[in-house]
């Protein structure tokens, strides 16, 4: 069985990772949300069924990174009782 | 093509090539390391708390990335319908690229805590290297500067060196090893085998490492280096019983970094100009 420190320290390790995985997916949302004006000013007034297509992709997507972000605050969260439970 | 066509074929390609599926892999990247870290946590510990998951997340992270790519062939599929030919619109393959993104701005890490950290850290090291004797309060203060040092040392195949080094820096610089590594091994990687590699490439790229490896650190469980090389070749991880130790992963990850630097014909002071490379190549990304 591993000590209790050094559970921790793994733990401390994993949500350092955790941080920077939520930097890099609010970076991605915020290309996301310029990539879909860009479009919407290139396409605008098309109602191509492929345009539509992508846009929803992409509103999708964002919801996507949302939940994303979510759920890594809800894991942080586990991970901080579960520290304390040590 | 008319001249108002082709400026939004241009406009509608930049959209689609800006995607930012690199910074879903780097995230993703960084979620697997955690992901690995707190299997080990869960392996090695009992409480009654429920263990942390990232389960959901990274699924999340899945179907982004799947959505975008979903967009990029509708837009190409849209301005095949408008008359643009196949070839001018095909999507490039830059998965391998995506994979290859480097880490977002590193956080400082947090300073050395008290000794009976330190101990299992040095611990592991002198399991892993074979070796025991003086322990280094003192080293590298980030993980990029200690996987330089420690490339340094292989390379030199100087396995005291190796294993003060990682000592001196301590848990908390040492065990980020995990997330500077990734990104320069699948790099190297693709040096060694002249294309990005894939799950056939393994083989190639275990031959040129493992002999690097194991002089250096004698007693690492060869399945810790075939799950970090099938990481880098985007081939399925081999099955084991319980997880790896984050230690050993972390340390076997440098250990690879160097081992594919001599692969390559590189020196450690080359290392940069990999991470820089890499740095680039994020950058052309956008």
């Amino acid at each position: 069985m591993a000590s209790v420190a050094e559970v921790k320290a793994a733990i401390d390790a994993a949500m350092a990772h955790v941080q920077e995985g939520q930097e890099a997916v609010r970076a991605a949302n915020e290309k996301l949300g310029e990539a879909q004006v860009s479009l919407a000013a290139a396409v605008e007034g098309s109602g191509h069924e492929s345009v539509t297509s992508a846009q929803a992709a992409l509103a999708q997507a964002t919801t996507e990174l949302e939940d994303c972000l979510t759920a890594t605050l809800g894991a942080m969260e586990q991970a901080q009782q579960y520290a304390a439970a040590l | 093509m008319s001249s108002l066509l082709h400026a939004l074929a241009y406009r509608i390609l930049q959209v689609g090539e800006e995607l930012p599926i690199g910074q879903v892999a780097s995230a993703a990247d960084r979620l697997r390391s955690a992901h690995g870290l707190l299997a080990w946590v869960t392996q090695a510990s009992a409480t009654a708390a429920p263990a942390p998951s990232l389960a959901a997340a990274g699924e999340h992270l899945d179907h982004a990335a799947g959505a975008m790519l979903a967009a990029r062939e509708a837009l190409t599929g849209y301005l095949q319908s408008i008359g643009l030919p196949r070839e001018a619109v095909a999507p490039p393959d830059r998965a391998w690229q995506a994979a290859l993104a480097p880490a977002g701005p590193r956080r400082p890490r947090r300073e050395l805590e008290p000794p009976a950290l330190g101990n299992f850290w040095a611990e592991a090291l002198d399991r892993l290297t074979g070796q025991s004797g003086h322990r280094p309060d003192k080293g590298a203060r980030t993980s990029p500067e200690l996987l330089h040092r420690c490339a340094r040392a292989a390379l030199a195949e100087d396995r005291g060196k190796l294993r003060r080094e990682l000592i001196g820096a301590g848990p908390a610089v040492g065990l980020g090893l995990s997330a500077v590594t990734a990104a320069p091994l699948r790099h190297l990687a693709a040096e060694l085998v002249s294309h990005p590699p894939r799950a056939e490439d393994l083989p190639e790229v275990r031959r040129a490492t493992l002999p690097r490896v194991r002089p250096l650190l004698p007693a690492v469980d060869e399945v810790v280096v075939d799950e970090l090389l099938a990481r880098a070749c985007h081939a399925p991880p081999p099955d084991v019983e319980v997880p790896v130790h984050p230690v050993d992963s972390a340390v076997t990850g440098a250990v690879l970094v160097a081992a594919l630097l001599g692969a390559t014909g590189r020196d450690a002071d080359e290392l940069a100009r990999v991470v820089e490379e890499l740095a680039e190549k994020e950058k052309e990304r956008g």
